[in-house]
């Protein structure tokens, strides 16, 4: 376990009996009241995850799920009354995205956050907003054509992730032999491929293709076209225990949906260069009949 | 693909206000950290049984805990303190700029005490034997007498443990703060160019650590030289 993981899950275990017996547990709608009460909604984002969200030259916070979640707060601005609401962004990462929203410093964590089982024990989700299915990248120059011939290779895979237990499923069904390595991020995941220490990389292949689109060997580096992991169910993160506070974002997510707005949005950062990538099934699927759902394993 | 240095190039007013965060977050925590110590010091040193053992075991506590793990608790685990202490309603944010300060505060003022005790302590007792003969009061005897000789003695390590307070000050990247190696990091990773950026973080580092360390040593040669 990482040190900060290690951290993560001592701090947890600190923040959960604080926050039960604090006098917030009594309200029906803390997270609501809270907001109105301050007059802001605070937007967790991750800072150099783009196109999902990261911070431009100028400094400004952009990105798909960034977008959405401004779209949120205007629709909480009309159902709560309040036009005057404030927004502020705080930037967060896997290691401290979990308490930065149990502790009450951000109201909706808007990333690439996997909805699983585990994770809404202690937190809760909204309607899934993209539906990242991972991928091998390999270079062309290294014969890896199909899955297959992962055989007895290294591959590099993000630490307690979705794709980790997949990659370990994989290699036990095709007995391939795998030697995993692990990363901390999707930077040092591409950085293990392109400087070799890895023949592949197993990650969400949106992220990929940004670092593909950006690396001198970007000729040589592709897909494995034959395989592809389960979707991970990914969505907006917020406190546990204001329900009404989740029915107005996912109320706002699925306006979103039936206006158009999403489309326009998707269409906007991940049907541009270098993405170029239609929506898939998953998310097809879920324009027309929205869902909370966490990732099925 | 744009080029490294077109990336620094755009990213040059980004990297200086992360430069100018780290170096403000280490001279202000340095000063206050400082001012802090000044009173713990004393009061380790100070005759009353109490006020010393309090003094103790903050110093313990804070040498005894690694920083990184001070930085995180307080970050997470302040806004329910405070929520709980003024009887809020809400959590109390504190924001992670406030809270990176305060923590490189309190976690300095334990260095730094440890080193202005030091410092005082190694005051010869002949050197207070003398100031009493000449019937110097006490608040004299420390002006006059103890303290030029324990501020000249303590300076160049009071000095080199800002520089290293400034090297720490990188943990704040727990923080997903914006100071330099965070702000550097995240153009690496944005940019999928973490080994040029990772290198740019060393080599600014390693300049401003040397050039401040090259100073203190003047400071000491010339401290050593005063002191004959």
């Amino acid at each position: 376990m990482r040190p900060i993981s290690a951290l993560l899950v001592i701090g947890s275990a600190l923040v959960a009996p604080a926050l039960s017996a604090s006098p917030v547990a009594a309200q029906s709608t803390p997270t609501i009241d809270k907001i109105l009460e301050r007059g802001q909604v605070t937007i967790g984002h991750r800072p150099s995850s783009p196109p999902f969200g990261y911070v431009n030259d100028k400094g400004e916070v952009v990105g798909y799920t960034v977008e959405i979640c401004r779209y949120v707060v205007e629709q909480l601005k009309t159902a709560l009354n309040r036009p005057d609401l404030r927004t502020a962004y705080v930037p967060a990462d896997p290691s401290n995205r979990i308490p930065l929203v149990q502790n009450g410093t951000i109201d909706l964590e808007c990333a690439t956050t996997g909805n699983t089982v585990e994770r809404q024990k202690i937190v809760a989700f909204s309607y899934s907003t993209i539906f990242p299915d991972a991928r091998f990248a390999v270079r062309r120059s290294s014969g890896i054509a199909s899955v297959k011939d992962l055989k007895g290779r290294s591959v590099a895979v993000l630490q307690g992730t979705v794709q980790q237990r997949q990659l370990t499923e994989l290699d036990r069904e095709l007995k391939l032999g795998i030697k995993p390595v692990l990363a901390k991020d999707t930077a040092e995941n591409f950085l293990l491929l392109e400087t070799g220490r890895v023949d592949a990389a197993l990650n969400d292949p949106i992220l990929l293709s940004t670092y593909i689109a950006k690396s001198r060997d970007a000729a040589d580096l592709t897909f494995v076209p034959d395989w592809s992991g389960q979707p991970e169910n990914d969505a907006i993160m917020m406190a546990k225990g204001d329900d009404r506070f989740r029915s107005l974002v996912n109320a706002a997510i699925k306006k979103m949906m039936d206006s158009g707005e999403f489309t326009k949005n998707y269409e906007k950062w991940l049907m541009a260069p270098p993405y170029n990538l239609p929506m898939n099934e998953a998310l097809k699927k879920q324009m027309a009949n929205p869902t909370d759902d966490p990732t099925t394993l | 693909m744009a080029s490294s240095w077109q990336v620094l190039l755009a990213a040059l007013p980004q990297l200086a206000e992360g430069l100018v965060f780290s170096v403000t977050l280490a001279a202000v925590s340095a000063i206050a950290g400082m001012l802090v110590g000044i009173p713990i010091a004393l009061a380790r040193i100070s005759g009353a049984r109490a006020l010393s053992a309090v003094a103790w075991a903050y110093v313990t506590l804070f040498r005894c805990v690694p920083l990184l793990l001070v930085i995180f608790w307080f970050y997470l685990l302040m806004p329910l303190l405070a929520q709980r202490v003024i009887g809020a309603r809400f959590p109390v944010p504190i924001g992670p700029v406030y809270s990176a300060f305060f923590t490189f505060m309190i976690f300095e003022a334990a260095y730094y005490s440890e080193i202005i005790r030091a410092g005082i302590q190694s005051v010869a007792r002949g050197q207070y034997e003398a100031g009493r003969a000449l019937c110097l009061s006490s608040v004299d005897l420390y002006r006059y007498v103890v303290l030029p000789q324990a501020i000249r003695r303590m300076l160049p390590i009071l000095l080199t443990q800002t520089v290293i307070l400034f090297q720490d000050t990188s943990l704040v990247y727990v923080l997903t703060l914006p100071d330099f190696v965070g702000v550097a990091a995240r153009l690496g990773q944005r940019e999928g160019q973490l080994p040029f950026f990772y290198i740019l973080i060393a080599v600014v580092f390693f300049a401003i650590s040397f050039a401040l360390s090259r100073a203190v040593r003047q400071l000491e040669l010339r401290g050593a030289a005063a002191a004959y």
